[in-house]
């Protein structure tokens, strides 16, 4: 694993953002916004599956694909993030807390709608989803404590 | 309407002395200083930190990332092993933990600040 780690760290784009003043604050910002916009978006969604909001569970609106395009902003910026100190964050146990996370929300997202699981069982899927994205960003904002 | 500007008034007039202790609430208040050779240089955003050898000991000094190291004229090559600096700044509020941020470093006759606004 660690030499393709440290190939991750030599590549053009991580190398360019490990020494730039500008745009890795932005690609950090960019991080943040994309998860937020996650968090917030399927906070409303889990909501409607507890049957805690005025609109129906299944209703179609923008709370999902706000959520998806969330989480692809934070999933490409944190990729990028990642690659500036492979190595160091590989080391880090929030780091891989967060990436579990991270992998439960997904997945439980993908059981929800593809296998019907969030009809079946809605309150578990509420539960989960927050409980996963909850932990996912507790996690990353850890990993900024952990030098 | 009123009560929307006050909030707002006093939500930045907070903000300096938040600013002033950002980053810094896990080292203690006293000025604390060491000087030692330097071991590694793990530099680049988002922490820069020099390990030294003080007394046999090695303790990791928090320095910039690189607009703030380049703003203060402290440059990576520097920070080479063998280099002797003095680290001034925080010491951590954990004794048992060798590790303190510096507000300068002094490599010779140069000395490099890099928190002006903390001076």
């Amino acid at each position: 694993m660690e030499p393709l780690l440290q190939g991750l760290a030599a590549t053009a784009p991580a190398a360019f953002l490990k020494t730039s003043w500008w745009a890795y604050p932005l690609v950090n910002v960019v991080h943040v916004l994309g998860l937020a916009a996650l968090f917030g978006a399927i906070l409303v969604h889990d909501l409607r599956l507890l049957g805690r909001s005025p609109v129906e569970a299944g209703a179609r609106d923008l709370a999902v694909p706000v959520a998806a395009t969330g989480l692809a902003v934070a999933i490409v910026s944190g990729v990028l993030l990642f690659a500036v100190r492979p190595l160091d964050y590989a080391a880090m146990p929030q780091f891989w807390v967060k990436i579990a996370a991270v992998t439960v929300g997904v997945a439980n997202a993908i059981a929800g709608e593809a296998f019907g699981t969030a009809r079946r069982r809605p309150r578990l899927v509420a539960a989960v989803s927050v409980l996963a994205w909850a932990t996912a960003i507790v996690a990353g904002r850890l990993i900024g404590y952990a030098a | 309407m009123a009560l929307a500007r006050l909030l707002i008034a006093a939500a930045l007039t907070s903000v300096t002395p938040a600013a002033a202790h950002h980053g810094w609430l896990w080292a203690t208040d006293g000025e604390f200083e060491i000087t030692g050779a330097v071991v590694e240089a793990k530099l680049g955003n988002p922490h820069g930190l020099v390990t030294i050898e003080v007394e046999g000991e090695r303790w990791v000094v928090e320095v910039g990332q690189p607009w703030r190291n380049a703003r203060a004229g402290l440059e990576d090559a520097e920070l080479t092993p063998g280099t002797v600096i003095r680290a001034e700044g925080h010491r951590s509020a954990d004794p048992a933990q060798k590790l303190m941020k510096a507000e300068r470093i002094v490599i010779g006759d140069e000395v490099h600040d890099l928190y002006p606004d903390r001076d």
